[in-house]
């Protein structure tokens, strides 16, 4: 296996090996640590709905929802799931999926090398019959009208139905009630050999472990497979967005908004460097030492629970603002009229330096915990970037990459999405 | 790893922990105040004030500006309940100074700022500013309407104040809209003086190093404070058994229900209730637990299931997600396999499982500055405190007998269901 070492001015370092298969393997080494965290993760989410094998000729169109589905099935095996295996040993294990991605992992403060065997081993041994698929419906199907109940998440997915006309991001992760019914074990096999290849995939781990045995365990453990062209079925998203407002009545105290900007992509996926150029303006515009977040909260327009996120990845970028207000257009209107303010005006040179002191601080807090260390070692993995290339880039962003990013958010690209009280 | 607590004044203690693997350091301030239904409002409105504005940072922005130069060192303040006491937290966490660019005091800057906060409110006159406070209160009355969004979150709070319905740990933590409204700066002036004079005070350090001068500075401060009359953190009683089952149905606009039972179990702390925690680890704790693998895997009957222990109240709560058709049949397979428990029917895999989970967790707690913040706010309360690799050892002396007997002891008390009501509208 091919060997790098990277290291930072600290004293930390990771080592990342590519197997011959294509697989990434990320490990740190944290021997003041008495646990581990691993992570085992492919480039598969619930965007992938389309996809092609055969160069483009032909594309398979799959029921949406089908990667989280996948994810629960693939914990199965024919002589019982993998907790049973986890439970022998005590490590604890989860996963989950996201929009670009699914990953299986378990963290644990004993027997390493067992969880990461069980890890390797289930992860790579799919086990799908029809009567096994017929039951995960049932149980999927309460997962999802658990998340009807949801505010937080409806306000989320309106906003994004609202923004987008095509892309599958607009769809809710765990599909629905009906796409779930469409999914068969043949379409499971159907996905997991287009994208469980590992050179679809990666693997991140922190801890109290030695790198070299887990690259030894890797070698052992990788069964090869003839790499897999995908070629992923390209969505036609126009630039602009489908509609302005959308609003839903649910059982809420008071109204909860998410305004989203809809940023036009050059590019399937925003760089690195465009991601923390990004982050930054965010904290310049509406973090907590910025002229708006003080007006917003002295006009009684937000709470605690307003944030910002940037929501990027595969063939998708959008800026969110969120929060409780009893008046959320107006909390609209206060941003957009900032974001046009800085714009003319320019930023504050102070602000711009103290806030990215605050995010290498950030970054710092990030090395405390083997869960964000391996999380962010899957980030890299995932776009191809370097776990301490962040602190460079953050040194790099100036007045004119901050004013580049705030011209992306114009009001005519906005959604606002809001849930009210019934009644 | 050792522990070192230091006394510096009359109730107040301070535990350092030096761990090496942090890039951080927290501090914490954590005052014990009794939990009572006259003063939990007031109590919960105070920390929010604290972290905002001080004398010397009359205004947030300015505070917040201050923060954020100092890498972003992180100042928290909650409010919870722990025992018969209510825990006003106060958390600064940052860098460690070698981190630094050009060499800045960033942990002895911030624990100062803290400080600062804790004993130098913006205050005038024995009252807090009026814009202050109003402030303060829109956020925290907007948090305590808030609690009705997320519906799992809810449903497990009306379970905890319907089954203690005569016990302070009933309170809701954040108390009424109405109370906090009602608060004046002068009653909440009082408030702060009185968290400072009597609150039992522990500070924990989890980190590198000591701050220099911390401990002398702390008593410095509390100089200026005639202390007495400390909350007794130690007296805490136990939820009483009912006579007949308590049944609260709430109807609400949803499509999932919520079940949550409340059971009355034995009360105590690590030295006499270790069975109790191992019992409800195999009952419902993990993926092993009876409730994951038998009432949701095996019979579908809600999406999430699982057992929560309060041992030092003596209550335990199952919480499920359950469709409105199966809350009956899912309310019997849960007492179900509460039977299976006192009749010991339990495997031994499912016992050997929970051991080996719950030790694993523990050893990893070293490996969190907030977890082990935590475990030391709670753990106070208990007369002997013992660090996560003690209960480790501890753990194995639980024999299989001792579980089948602390579930003997477990008696439904509050069932509490949220359900769908049938839609009017569409």
């Amino acid at each position: 296996m091919q060997k790098q070492v990277f290291s930072n001015r600290f004293g930390d370092s990771y080592v990342c090996f590519t197997h011959s298969s294509g697989l990434k393997v990320l490990v740190m080494e944290k021997p003041d640590f008495s646990s581990c965290y691993a992570l085992f993760g492919t480039k598969y989410g619930s965007i992938d709905t389309s996809f092609s094998t055969d160069g483009g000729k032909t594309f398979l169109n799959v029921p949406e929802g089908i990667a989280h589905f996948l994810e629960h099935k693939l914990f199965e095996s024919e002589d019982g799931d993998a907790f049973s295996r986890y439970a022998e040993t005590g490590a604890s294990a989860n996963a989950y999926t996201s929009f670009d991605r699914t990953c299986y992992l378990f963290s644990c403060s004993n027997r390493f090398y067992d969880n990461f065997d069980i890890l390797l081993d289930f992860v790579q041994h799919p086990y799908f019959t029809e009567q096994t698929v017929n039951k995960e419906q049932g149980i999927i199907g309460q997962e999802i009208r658990m998340y009807d109940d949801s505010p937080s998440w409806r306000v989320l997915f309106n906003m994004l139905e609202a923004m987008y006309y095509e892309h599958p991001v607009r769809i809710d992760i765990a599909g629905t009630t009906d796409s779930i019914a469409k999914i068969t074990y043949n379409l499971l096999y159907d996905c997991y050999n287009t994208f469980y290849n590992p050179a679809n995939m990666f693997i991140a781990v922190a801890g109290n472990v030695n790198a070299d045995e887990i690259a030894a365990i890797v070698e052992k453990r990788i069964i090869e497979r003839e790499p897999v062209k995908v070629i992923r079925g390209s969505v036609n998203e126009p630039d602009r967005v489908k509609e302005n407002y959308t609003e839903q009545c649910l059982d809420v105290a008071s109204p909860l908004f998410c305004l989203g900007f809809k940023e036009a992509l050059t590019a399937p996926e925003k760089t690195a460097a465009e991601r923390i150029a990004m982050g930054v303006t965010l904290e310049i515009l509406a973090g907590d030492c910025s002229q708006l977040y003080k007006e917003l909260t002295d006009s009684e327009l937000i709470n605690d629970e307003f944030e910002t996120e940037y929501f990027t990845g595969n063939g998708y970028a959008a800026v969110m603002f969120s929060g409780e207000s009893e008046e959320p257009y107006r909390v609209k209107e206060k941003i957009v009229c900032e974001i046009n303010r800085l714009i003319n005006d320019g930023i504050d040179k102070e602000l711009l330096s103290t806030v990215k002191k605050a995010m290498y601080g950030d970054i710092l807090r990030r090395f405390n915990n083997c869960e964000s260390i391996a999380s962010a070692m899957a980030e890299c993995a995932m776009f191809g970037y370097g776990l301490f290339d962040e602190q460079e880039l953050i040194s790099a962003v100036g007045e004119s990459e901050v004013i580049g990013c705030l011209k992306q958010l114009k009001e005519e690209k906005s959604v606002l999405s809001v849930i009210l009280p019934r009644g | 790893m050792p522990q070192e607590i230091t006394k510096l004044a009359e109730g107040v203690e301070a535990l350092f922990l030096p761990v090496n693997s942090f890039n951080t350091t927290l501090v914490s301030f954590n005052f014990y105040m009794p939990l009572e239904k006259e003063t939990v409002a007031k109590y919960a409105l105070l920390p929010e004030l604290i972290a905002t504005c001080s004398k010397s940072y009359p205004d947030y922005l300015a505070l917040n500006y201050r923060l954020t130069a100092l890498y972003g060192a992180d100042v928290v303040a909650t409010a919870t309940k722990v025992g018969n006491c209510m825990c006003l937290k106060f958390t600064v966490s940052a860098i460690n100074d070698r981190f630094a660019f050009g060499g800045e005091k960033v942990m002895e800057e911030s624990v100062a700022l803290l400080l600062d906060l804790i004993f130098r409110p913006k205050a005038e006159n024995g009252a807090f500013f009026e814009d202050d406070l109003k402030r303060e209160k829109r956020k925290l009355i907007d948090r305590i309407k808030g609690e009705l969004n997320e519906k799992r979150t809810f449903a497990r709070n009306r379970l905890v104040s319907e089954m203690l319905d005569d016990d302070p740990y009933g309170l809701y933590k954040f108390g009424k809209a109405e109370d906090v409204a009602a608060i004046s700066g002068e009653e909440l002036f009082e408030a702060w003086k009185t968290m400072l004079i009597s609150g039992y005070l522990r500070i924990h350090v989890i980190g590198e190093a000591l701050p220099a001068g911390l401990y002398d500075s702390i008593k410095a401060e509390l100089n200026a404070f005639e202390r007495g009359n400390v909350t007794d953190i130690y007296s805490i009683t136990a939820l009483k058994e009912r006579q007949s089952v308590k049944r609260v149905t709430d109807l609400m606009e949803v499509a999932q229900g919520k079940l949550v039972m409340g059971f009355s179990c034995p009360a105590g702390d690590d030295d006499t209730s270790l069975d109790v925690m191992l019992m409800n680890d195999i009952f419902g704790g993990g993926p092993y637990g009876r409730l994951f693998t038998n009432v949701r895997e095996k019979m579908s009957l809600c999406y999430y299931c699982s057992a929560q222990a309060v041992r030092n109240k003596g209550f335990m709560m199952v919480d499920s997600g359950v469709e409105k058709e199966n809350a009956k049949k899912a309310e019997e397979a849960i007492l179900g396999q509460l039977e299976v428990m006192k009749n010991g029917e339990f495997t031994d895999f499912e016992f050997a499982s929970a051991v080996k989970s719950i030790k694993d967790s523990l050893r990893s707690y070293k490996d969190s500055q907030n977890g082990l913040d935590v475990w030391y706010t709670i753990k106070a309360i208990n007369r002997v405190v013992y660090s996560p690799e003690e209960i480790c050892e501890k753990i194995d002396s639980v024999t299989r007998q001792d579980v089948i007997n602390a579930a003997k002891r477990v008696k439904l008390n509050t069932v509490y269901a949220l359900l769908p009501k049938e839609r009017t509208e569409e």
